[in-house]
């Protein structure tokens, strides 16, 4: 299984900053490090998001502050503009919200409803690869983008 | 092979339950933008683009995309 991350801001306010560094640690392929910092010592450690926490734990994680700056400046902004709109136009109005396989699945929900889910896609991908061109590479791509709704 | 697959999935979405009120199977509400939205169809298929940071494999037959973010 594979599992991407999309940005999706509801708080702007509060959630911008530490979004934005987030992406730039992925730029420097250490997003899922960020990732669990910002929780662990910014949400969880009473919500300090600002920007002065955000450069403390990009210093931590040994990102290259200049870069992860820029980026944060750059083109973090658009990818973050970008997730949200790709998000919303499906109906994505809060988080956590999930797309199995293009499925979606709203957050606070028991593991047992997500693994249901994740089999059934699982079944269906399995009969399908190696029939009418479909191999696993390219599952996504035929059976979810070319095929899903683009929007609500 | 299948039990080893079956494992990682496991694993992963205990990961994802973890810490703070985040992820899979979170004790949370989450958060909400405001005002009554359509909500997306749990039947139907959604083409969301799987771009972004992500874990796993990129020919994996399973792809799951989280909205997520810091609040």
């Amino acid at each position: 299984m594979r599992i991407v991350y999309k940005h999706f801001v509801v708080h702007p306010q509060q959630a911008t900053i530490p979004a934005l560094a987030a992406c730039a640690a992925d730029k420097q392929g250490k997003f899922h490090q960020m990732y669990e910092l910002i929780w662990e010592k910014g949400f969880n450690a009473g919500r300090n998001l600002s920007q002065e926490n955000m450069d403390k734990l990009a210093g931590e994680v040994g990102l290259n502050m200049q870069k992860y700056k820029a980026d944060m400046e750059g083109d973090c902004k658009n990818i973050i503009r970008q997730d949200q709109q790709q998000l919303a136009s499906v109906g994505v109005g809060g988080t956590p919200a999930f797309f199995v396989n293009g499925r979606f699945l709203s957050g606070a929900r028991p593991p047992e409803q997500f693994k249901a889910l994740i089999d059934e896609e699982l079944k269906k991908a399995n009969d399908r690869v190696g029939k009418e061109g479909t191999t696993a590479s390219n599952y996504y791509q035929k059976w979810v983008m070319e095929k899903g709704k683009k929007s609500l | 092979m299948m039990i080893k697959k079956q494992e990682e999935t496991n694993n992963l979405l205990r990961d994802m339950g973890k810490g703070g009120g985040r992820g899979m199977g979170a004790a949370t509400g989450g958060a909400q933008a405001g005002g009554e939205r359509k909500r997306p169809d749990p039947n139907e298929v959604y083409a969301v683009p799987a771009v972004g940071a992500s874990v796993g494999p990129k020919d994996a037959k399973v792809t799951l995309v989280e909205a997520f973010d810091f609040a």
